[in-house]
């Protein structure tokens, strides 16, 4: 695995799942969510950014790592597809096992969100995919010195 | 992607991934994540809705088995418990940062255990679902009938 492409796919990955979820979660669906807290005193009055930047660098590399252990050259679409599960199957997971064991959210949100994520970490793979296809391959290629 | 493997690594992974969790998040540090619990005391549901919780199991195995197919190669438990480990500690460290930054509902005690708990149980159950993988054949590589 070259690892100068993993860490640009993750760190233009975070910037995009940022991004990208601003534009989902704060601005076209946030009505929707805030009508679907369950238990409105247990979230922050403004969040915390710094954990919420660090988290998406986190998934963001989840991400890069699903998209470098694909055979053959990163693309667009194979990001797309490599995001949009690893988000959906992700996201899934965390949002019934949330609903499971708190009253953070209503029911319809552990569906929703999940869908969501499928064109927000969609979106952010197939970046991911289209970035480190342009960085040129590490050491291993490079003729000796 | 052979959907035959998938479907049996999806529900080996969720049924295992369900027992370890039992085991490490409910008997061995059950009371360690209820006494962190943040200013948030009434979110937490009690009693847990199991259903949730195993459907949510289901979807997180579905992915590991993902990252394991997506891979070249005969899956190995040692391979598979490193793909589990790293998918289960990058995807909680991201979740966890970012319920963190949103709600009150764990100290940040508990945002650096759990994706080291993770670690553990994806791990163990990557390796569980790469062995079981490792017994069948793929479908591409069955004789003609």
């Amino acid at each position: 695995m070259d690892i100068k492409r993993v860490v640009v796919g993750a760190i233009v990955g975070g910037i995009t799942l940022h991004i990208i979820g601003y534009l989902i979660f704060d601005i076209a669906v946030a009505d929707y969510y805030m009508a679907n807290r369950a238990t409105p005193a247990a979230f922050r009055d403004a969040p915390i950014l710094w954990s919420l930047v660090l988290g998406n660098f986190a998934f963001a590399t989840l991400i890069t790592l699903g998209v470098a252990v694909r055979p053959g050259e990163p693309a667009m679409g194979s990001g797309f597809v490599t995001g949009a599960v690893v988000g959906f199957l992700g996201w899934f997971h965390f949002d019934f096992a949330t609903y499971a064991y708190t009253n953070l959210w209503n029911f319809p949100i552990a569906i929703v969100d999940p869908l969501l994520e499928v064109v927000h970490a969609g979106i952010t793979g197939a970046v991911i995919a289209s970035v480190m296809a342009m960085v040129p391959k590490g050491a291993a290629i490079r003729p000796a010195e | 992607m052979d959907m035959r493997r998938f479907a049996v690594g999806t529900v080996v992974g969720g049924i295992t991934m369900y027992v370890v969790g039992y085991l490490i998040f409910t008997l061995a540090f059950g009371a360690y994540y209820a006494a962190n619990v943040g200013a948030a005391t009434n979110a937490l549901r009690e009693p847990t809705l199991e259903w949730a919780a195993a459907l949510g199991g289901l979807a997180f195995g579905a992915l590991i088995t993902y990252v394991i197919l997506s891979a070249p190669g005969t899956p190995t438990i040692a391979s598979g418990f490193i793909k589990g480990a790293i998918t289960g500690f990058l995807a909680w460290l991201s979740v966890d940062l970012v319920l963190f930054s949103a709600t009150n509902l764990w100290t940040f005690t508990i945002v650096l255990l759990d994706p080291v708990l993770e670690f553990v149980h994806s791990g163990i159950g990557g390796a569980v679902i790469a062995a079981v993988l490792a017994r069948m054949p793929s479908s591409a590589m069955r004789p003609a009938e």
